[in-house]
């Protein structure tokens, strides 16, 4: 979006013009979608705590002064409410359906499986869903790093914005992190898993 | 350099080609040299670039519509009552003050014995009934078949529910800091904000609730505008026919005005919705003048939660009995409208025949164009408040807004059904 325009669109959502706020934020909603969906691990949790995050972005943004870019002030709001939510929804277990489709195969099967190539697409999704399994059993604070970065492709710098974090701290964070989900999936399986790399 | 006691972050610089080149040499000798290290290389590099390369999930149809309504409704939730607003008000402040010590003075000197300056009545209760019948007029006047509008602009009998709303007001500046706290550092800090901020709204809401209950009784929460009635002079009470003169223009001249000019305003219907639109529909009743069919359509009105809204006659037509207008014109709840003809013959044996379609009127443009209007007047009051300018105008011209807003957002829920009485 041109520089003008995008500031026109801010002077007039900040006088609570809803359509000016929906022209700024549209090419967002897919990206803000994914972190939560990401996050959340559930869509329609994820589709709700999307538009809460626009809600909220459209509430305060009188408050945006421009520091970061826009993009990267969603997102930073979009990881707040998912944070939020999951804080308050601690207790709660969801299932999601891609889970359920997996439950009775172990995370490692899916990493090593060897089904030959017809059966590729079928194999991908199940590395998915193991990703997607240990994602959610991962902490919080690490499950948004590898959000932002491996799955959003966000920059160290980015990522920094966006959790208000210096750079320094995100590069030992995204470390901590990856290890993290490398654990939860190839602990104690190193042999197949190396199988399967090679 | 001891790669083994960093690996962690070596792979993970390395992976993001983040190591400078030296850092680098040195890190894939180690990892020649490490097979440890090597393996939660492989390992790391397939998980990250399994993330990478996974598609990004499809947004939900209906995900940009959902949050539009949100948005809207919203917009519509962080407007302030008007009570609150005439809180800013300081001409009308000072006025409300000033008669309350006045009456308050008035009553504390009437206690002391022999010093009173109503001694000469029967009783100081004389005083209070004297006192409070000016807040009743509104009230009292209501009670007729039309409402008239007496909008909480007029200001009858609402003083304390003005007070009420500005202690539950929380100081504007000292929302921004909460807010910006809130949008920036998420955690708990935004969910207290907004709870905070939806708690002030609430509070805000209930005074009006309260401040419109007295109206609200007798109306039925219902209020029309004075110059609803203008347009439409209802049947005269006594039954004497109505007057050609009287009447208003064409069918189609009269429905616009209708929809424009005809303010009904429900103190409980703020969240209708997003879109707003205007739905109206006309009927035919035919009946013989000997017929009760007048009465019965009011009864019938009356158990569909209906409000009349008026009657009239249409140009070039003279009245088609003695006393009886040739249409009526109600409001319906939309969810009764459905039921209404099918209950009407069953009921009451009352025929009524479509003569229109339902003209449904997509009004939300409409709306949010004054919703801006009144953000950009908002400023201005800003601005002059600061500048210590009158605001009085600004006043006005917002409280014009807001009721046509509050129009628009009372259509929203029913239909306007004409009546056109025809004889057999």
């Amino acid at each position: 979006m041109e520089y003008d325009n995008e500031k026109r669109l801010l002077t007039k959502a900040r006088q609570g013009d809803v359509q000016a706020f929906e022209e700024l934020s549209e090419e967002h909603y897919a990206k803000v979608y994914n972190i939560c969906y990401r996050m959340l691990n559930n869509p329609d949790d994820a589709v709700e705590q999307a538009q809460e995050a626009f809600i909220k972005a459209f509430r305060y943004i009188k408050d945006f002064k421009g520091n970061c870019s826009f993009s990267t002030w969603l997102y930073r709001i979009a990881t707040n409410t998912c944070l939020d939510f999951i804080r308050k929804n601690k207790n709660k277990h969801n299932i999601s359906i891609e889970q359920e489709t997996y439950e009775d195969i172990t995370i490692k099967d899916r990493l090593v499986s060897d089904l030959p190539g017809p059966e590729k697409i079928a194999e991908t999704n199940a590395q998915k869903a193991a990703i997607k399994e240990a994602m959610a059993k991962m902490s919080e604070k690490n499950r948004i790093i590898i959000v932002l970065r491996d799955f959003m492709g966000l920059s160290y710098e980015q990522v920094a914005e966006t959790l208000e974090t210096p750079v320094g701290t995100v590069k030992s964070r995204i470390s901590r992190a990856r290890a993290e989900l490398r654990d939860l999936l190839c602990q104690g399986k190193e042999h197949l898993f190396t199988d399967y790399v090679k | 350099m001891n790669f083994c006691q960093k690996s962690d972050l070596y792979i993970s610089l390395y992976i993001d080609n983040k190591l400078e080149a030296k850092a680098e040499e040195l890190f894939l000798k180690h990892i020649e040299e490490c097979p440890e290290c090597a393996q939660k290389l492989k390992e790391e590099s397939l998980l990250s670039s399994l993330c990478m390369n996974d598609e990004p999930v499809a947004l939900p149809q209906g995900f940009q519509s959902a949050l539009r309504s949100r948005l809207l409704d919203t917009v519509q939730k962080e407007q302030k009552p008007m009570s609150s607003r005439l809180m800013l008000n300081k001409k009308y402040m000072a006025a409300v003050s000033s008669a309350a010590v006045v009456v308050i003075s008035l009553l504390a000197y009437n206690l002391i014995p022999g010093s009173g300056v109503f001694d000469n009545r029967p009783a100081s209760g004389s005083l209070n009934e004297n006192s409070v019948s000016g807040a009743m007029v509104s009230g009292a006047e209501s009670d007729t078949g039309i409402k008239y509008n007496r909008s909480i602009a007029g200001g009858e009998g609402d003083g304390n529910n003005y007070s009420s709303s500005k202690m539950q007001k929380t100081p504007e500046g000292g929302n921004v800091t909460d807010e910006q706290e809130a949008a920036g550092g998420g955690d708990n800090t935004a969910s207290a904000a907004q709870k905070e901020a939806s708690e002030d709204m609430m509070a805000d809401r209930v005074t009006v609730y309260s401040g419109s209950a007295s109206q609200a009784a007798n109306t039925g929460n219902i209020k029309a505008k004075a110059d609803r009635e203008r347009e439409l002079p209802e049947v005269p009470a006594n039954g004497a026919a109505a007057q050609a003169g009287g009447s208003t223009a064409s069918p189609e001249n009269d429905r616009g005005q209708y929809q424009f000019k005809c303010e009904m305003s429900s103190a409980f219907s703020a969240d209708t919705g997003a879109h707003y639109f205007t739905s109206y529909v006309e009927l035919d009743l035919t009946f013989s003048p000997s017929d009760t069919g007048i009465k019965e359509l009011d009864r019938l009105m009356g158990e569909k939660g209906a409000v009349r809204l008026g009657s009239g006659m249409v140009n070039g037509f003279e009245a088609n009995t003695a006393g009886i207008a040739q249409y009526v014109d109600y409001s319906v709840p939309l969810s009764e409208y459905a039921s209404l003809q099918s209950e009407a013959l069953l009921k009451y044996k009352l025929e009524l025949k479509a003569k229109t379609d339902i003209i449904k009127t997509d009004v939300t443009e409409e709306y949010n164009n004054l919703e801006n209007e009144k953000i950009v007047i908002e400023n201005k009051i800003k601005e002059a408040l600061k500048n210590g300018q009158d605001i009085s105008s600004l006043e006005t011209e917002k409280s014009v807004l807001l009721k046509q807003m509050e129009a628009i957002i009372a259509k929203n829920g029913s239909m306007t059904v004409r009546i056109f009485l025809v004889n057999k």
